[in-house]
């Protein structure tokens, strides 16, 4: 789930660059600008997202990792 | 990697173009210097005597080291352009080969091949450093190239738990040397990338391996912190020392944290995030000072090309994420990227508010007032590592054969030098007004280098003719014929003598002086001289002057003046520049003298006090020989004085309405300390400013009612005012007063504010004391009632003492303890008198020279052999930091009582009858 909104607000920060770089050409600062915030804001929250997938995720191996370990080493006492 | 050091050692030499056909680039505050390891030397010393009369420049401390090379190679070649091709490589190469450390280091494997190579050309070529060659600004490189080692010292200390003493070691080398110029402002981009990378570094250790490791880590990063304030301290700690007494002083010199953020609005007004996100948004581009800007503004191809970095990033992270291996180092980049884009935005909208809100409230971040330029690297730095990650991902998937990669790679890395192209031209260094940083320095100025070094010693003081110029912007400039432009005068600039010119540290003495040769008063003139030590005139008839300069003093006029100049001849001649030399008794940079005339009171100009007798400002000394003078204070003298003050009044915004409440949340009140009451005045009317602006911005409709609370209470403080306050603040009330009722008039509640405002008003009309163009009205306190006579520093009619009796000047008068006023009928343009009231007699002074020995600007020693003369001056600019130690009994004795001599000098009062040795060190 959290990927995805991550995803999802990279897309539409690109979506919004996209419309930056149109406004730009067609001289029209003001309209590039807000699309640059948009740009921001959808940055800011994929970083976010981002980060917090990043814990989760460096989490859970490292869970897995200490799992795998007990096992092998409750495998090794049994044998 | 030979092939990729190679590569960029070729790209190194891209300067050697800027420099060819004999040009050097100088001028534009750059700070060369053609004295060499001359000028080292001066910077180790915590005195500059070179500037007017002398300055403290221990904060320049850091570019003793950072200016070495250069001042090495101008010494063992005798050519400063010859530094400057190699220095000017020198960096080129360091900053490159930086950014390829640490992309190399970090950033193994076959996809990113070219990954290294792509990083450094961007982060040498690209628009924010280009700018800096403009004046080759070596302090802001250094920083610049230490972000990328300093980046990787941290991360390798986070996941490689070796060598922590010898990276910290490292660190601290990296910093002590690369030091900025010792500007803490300049640290903004290397104290948020550090700061923050740091923390993300040590979350991600604590996720992986634990508290215990994330601790390690921290107190890893303790010693790297200590490293670096070990190995800088050189530059450090006389800064430390210089900001505890001047901050305050030099906010205030900028109109407070108000005129700061005014300030910063100019530099960020192009800082949108958009610009940014395109590694653009320089104020210079729009303020038409590079010529190169219009293109990358209006051409629709360079404006696709600059969203490609930012499209890179954003589709990339998109369809590939943050692969595994380098990831703790990607995402840190994406952290820093959008918390170095607010610092950069500064004050832009829409996360202006928070970085005023952080000017306003964090004691000493408006150090930070042009954030663009301070915080930018935040922002290159991740944009330039980020685009090459993805690029590389991107071309090792689409692209799977080396040759179609090393060819797509080719062309990205010759594309992005083309997309540069303003390296390879002499636009850079092109400034308004046809001036240029890139000038070929004619053979005169090295020749007149010459002749100045022979001529005159280190003691000796050369006033600059003609005065700087400030009418091709509103500070002083010097501008020369063959494009040189600069803040900082190339005589300095050429040799270790001390010049005089009217620039910012200007004392009101050289400004009297300019007045005189240009008004033809030539007494005044040498009198001056002769008491400021000025021994030349250094005439540059090069000098390319302003519309409203040549208006005023034409060269050709002042060059006359100059030439019917009595007391002066032509020492030496090179091209147009002329030194000259005064035939006066000028006095020697230490001395004896008697009979100081001691001046009291809120006013500058003691100088003009009296003839040639030594003013000492102050009051409590017992020297029976000395005459006491009390200065009479003009109030709002300077042209328009009081309508600018008024006019500068404004209603603060809702926004920084809304500011004052997060202070309000921020700085609880706290009345352990009583105010005065001119500070509750002030308090007073902030807050009056503050509801009258919700009444009229109609966020707070309810206010309405506390604006007689507030005025009344204004009343009641202002009741409790006497003597010079009481008029100081009559005048200030009534200004504000009246700026309410400008303000308000088209508001829907102005009848409510006039009705409240207009009432006080004219009750101070009768009390407001201001200069206007016709009169010129002075108050004074005196001390002690008794018989004072009239002093002047210029030739003026009778003078109307409270409003009651005329006196002119040298007429005596009995006046009460107490305040009183005068006023003056003041002619057009002619400058303001300075007025004394005096007692007794000022009577004959003599000067006795002193044997003296000069060991450095900040250290003199000698013999004091005349026990007749009771005061020791030093020809240096007054300044705490001097001080006098005398031999007595055998044992050294500092001299504590030590004040300011003719209004710029230092002086001490000797022991009564002494003689011996003594020594001044600053």
């Amino acid at each position: 789930m959290v990927e995805k909104i991550s995803r999802l607000s990279f897309f539409f920060a690109l979506l919004s660059i996209l419309v930056a770089l149109i406004f730009s050409l067609l001289r029209n600062t003001t309209l590039a600008e807000h699309a640059g915030v948009v740009t921001y804001i959808c940055m800011v929250l994929g970083v976010v997202t981002m980060v917090v997938d990043e814990l989760r995720t460096t989490h859970i191996s490292i869970k897995e990792d200490k799992k795998h370990s007990h096992k092998q080493t409750m495998r090794r006492r049994s044998v | 990697m030979i092939w990729d050091v190679l590569f960029l050692l070729v790209l190194s030499i891209t300067p050697l173009y800027w420099f060819s056909n004999g040009f050097s680039i100088v001028g534009y505050d750059s700070g060369f210097r053609f004295s060499g390891i001359t000028h080292i030397e001066n910077l180790l010393q915590n005195w500059n005597f070179i500037n007017n009369f002398g300055t403290d420049w221990s904060i320049y401390r850091a570019f003793s080291v950072l200016q070495l090379p250069e001042a090495l190679i101008t010494s063992l070649t005798g050519s400063l352009r010859l530094a400057e091709i190699v220095i000017s490589i020198g960096w080129f190469l360091a900053i490159m080969l930086s950014m390829y450390v640490l992309i190399r280091s970090v950033f193994s494997g076959e996809k990113f091949r070219y990954f290294p190579l792509y990083a450094s050309v961007f982060y040498c070529f690209n628009f924010f450093i280009l700018n800096g060659w403009l004046n080759i600004e070596r302090a802001k490189f250094s920083l610049y190239a230490g972000l990328p080692i300093a980046l990787l010292l941290l991360y390798k200390e986070a996941f490689e738990n070796k060598q922590t003493i010898l990276r910290a070691l490292l660190f601290g080398l990296l910093y002590g040397v690369w030091n900025g110029g010792g500007s803490p402002p300049l640290f903004g981009a290397t104290y948020i990338t550090i700061g923050f990378a740091s923390c993300c570094f040590i979350v991600a250790i604590y996720v992986r391996n634990g508290i215990r490791s994330a601790l390690r880590l921290l107190g890893s990063y303790g010693v790297f912190l200590l490293s670096f304030v070990i190995f800088s301290a050189y530059w450090m700690v006389p800064l430390i020392g210089l900001t505890r007494t001047s901050f305050g002083t030099a906010v205030a010199s900028q109109g407070g944290i108000g005129g700061l953020i005014e300030w910063e609005k100019v530099f960020s007004r192009y800082a949108s995030f958009t610009n940014l996100f395109r590694l653009q948004g320089f104020p210079d581009w729009y303020e038409h000072i590079h010529p190169y800007a219009a293109s990358f503004i209006e051409h629709p191809i360079l404006i696709v090309l600059s969203f490609v970095p930012i499209i890179t990033i954003l589709f990339g992270v998109l369809r590939f994420g943050v692969r595994k291996g380098k990831r703790v180092m990607v995402v840190t980049l994406f952290i820093l990227l959008v918390i170095g884009l607010v610092f950069t935005a500064g004050s832009h909208s829409p996360t202006g508010i928070l970085y005023i809100a952080l000017m306003k409230y964090v004691p000493g971040f408006s150090i930070f007032r042009s954030s663009f330029y301070k915080f930018a690297p935040t922002v290159w730095l991740p944009m330039i590592v980020l685009s090459g990650y993805y690029m590389s991902l991107i071309i090792d998937t689409y692209g799977k054969r080396i040759v179609w990669k090393t060819i797509t790679w080719g062309i990205i890395i010759i594309g992005l030098l083309l997309y540069h192209y303003p390296y390879f031209s002499n636009a850079p260094f092109q400034i308004p007004n046809g001036f240029s940083t890139r000038v070929q320095i004619p053979s005169y100025v090295y020749e007149m280098k010459k002749e100045v070094e022979q001529q005159a010693t280190v003691d000796d003081r050369i006033l600059i003719l003609p005065d700087l110029d400030p009418g091709f912007i509103t500070l002083p400039m010097v501008a020369y014929t063959w494009g040189f432009y600069s803040a900082d005068i190339l005589p300095r600039m050429l040799t270790s003598r001390s010049f005089a010119a009217g620039d910012a540290n200007d004392d009101g003495i050289t400004k009297r002086m300019y007045q005189d040769i240009y008004t033809g008063n030539n007494e005044e003139f040498m009198n001056l001289a002769s008491i400021s030590g000025i021994t030349y005139i250094l005439w540059r008839g090069d000098i390319r002057q302003s519309n409203a300069a040549f208006a005023a003093h034409p060269l050709e006029s002042q060059k006359r003046m100059l030439d019917t100049m009595p007391s002066t001849q032509i020492a030496a001649q090179a091209g147009p520049w002329i030194l000259y030399k005064l035939n006066i008794q000028a006095r020697p940079m230490i001395y004896q003298t008697n009979h100081p005339v001691l001046v009291t009171g809120n006013v500058t100009g003691d100088v003009f006090a009296i003839g040639n007798n030594t003013v000492l400002r102050t009051s409590s000394e017992n020297i029976k020989t000395a005459t006491h003078m009390i200065g009479l204070e003009c109030v709002m003298c300077d042209q328009n004085e009081y309508t600018k003050f008024e006019a500068g009044i404004y209603l603060p915004s809702p926004n920084d309405l809304f500011l004052s409440k997060i202070k309000t949340i921020i700085r609880p009140k706290s009345d352990d300390v009583p105010k005065k009451t001119t500070e509750q005045i002030d308090d007073v009317l902030s807050k009056l400013l503050i509801t009258i602006s919700q009444v009229v911005y109609g966020t707070d409709q309810s206010a309405a009612e506390k604006i007689p609370v507030f005025v009344n209470e204004l009343k009641s403080r202002f009741q409790q005012l006497t003597g010079r306050d009481r008029i100081v603040y009559a005048n200030r009330l009534y200004a504000y007063m009246q700026a309410i009722d400008r303000l308000t008039t088209t508001s829907k509640n102005a009848l409510v504010v006039a009705a409240v405002v207009t009432p006080f008003q004219d009750t101070l009309t009768e009390l407001v004391f201001v200069s206007d163009e016709k009169t010129l009205r002075y108050i004074v306190t005196v001390p002690s009632a008794g018989i004072y006579h009239l002093v002047s520093s210029n030739p003026v009619q009778s003078v109307l003492l409270d409003r009651q009796t005329y006196i002119g000047v040298g007429q005596s008068v009995w006046l009460s303890e107490g305040l009183h006023t005068a006023e003056l009928t003041h002619f057009g343009s002619s400058a303001t008198p300075y007025l004394f009231f005096a007692i007794g007699e000022v009577q004959q002074s003599s000067v006795n020279s002193v044997s003296y020995q000069r060991k450095s600007a900040g250290y003199y020693s000698g013999l004091i052999q005349s026990s007749e003369s009771d005061i020791l001056v030093l020809n240096q600019r007054y300044d705490p930091g001097w001080k006098l130690t005398l031999m007595e009994n055998g044992k050294m004795m500092t001299i504590s009582k030590h004040s300011e001599a003719n209004g710029f000098a230092n002086a001490w009062i000797l022991p009564d009858g002494y003689t011996g040795p003594f020594e001044l060190r600053y």
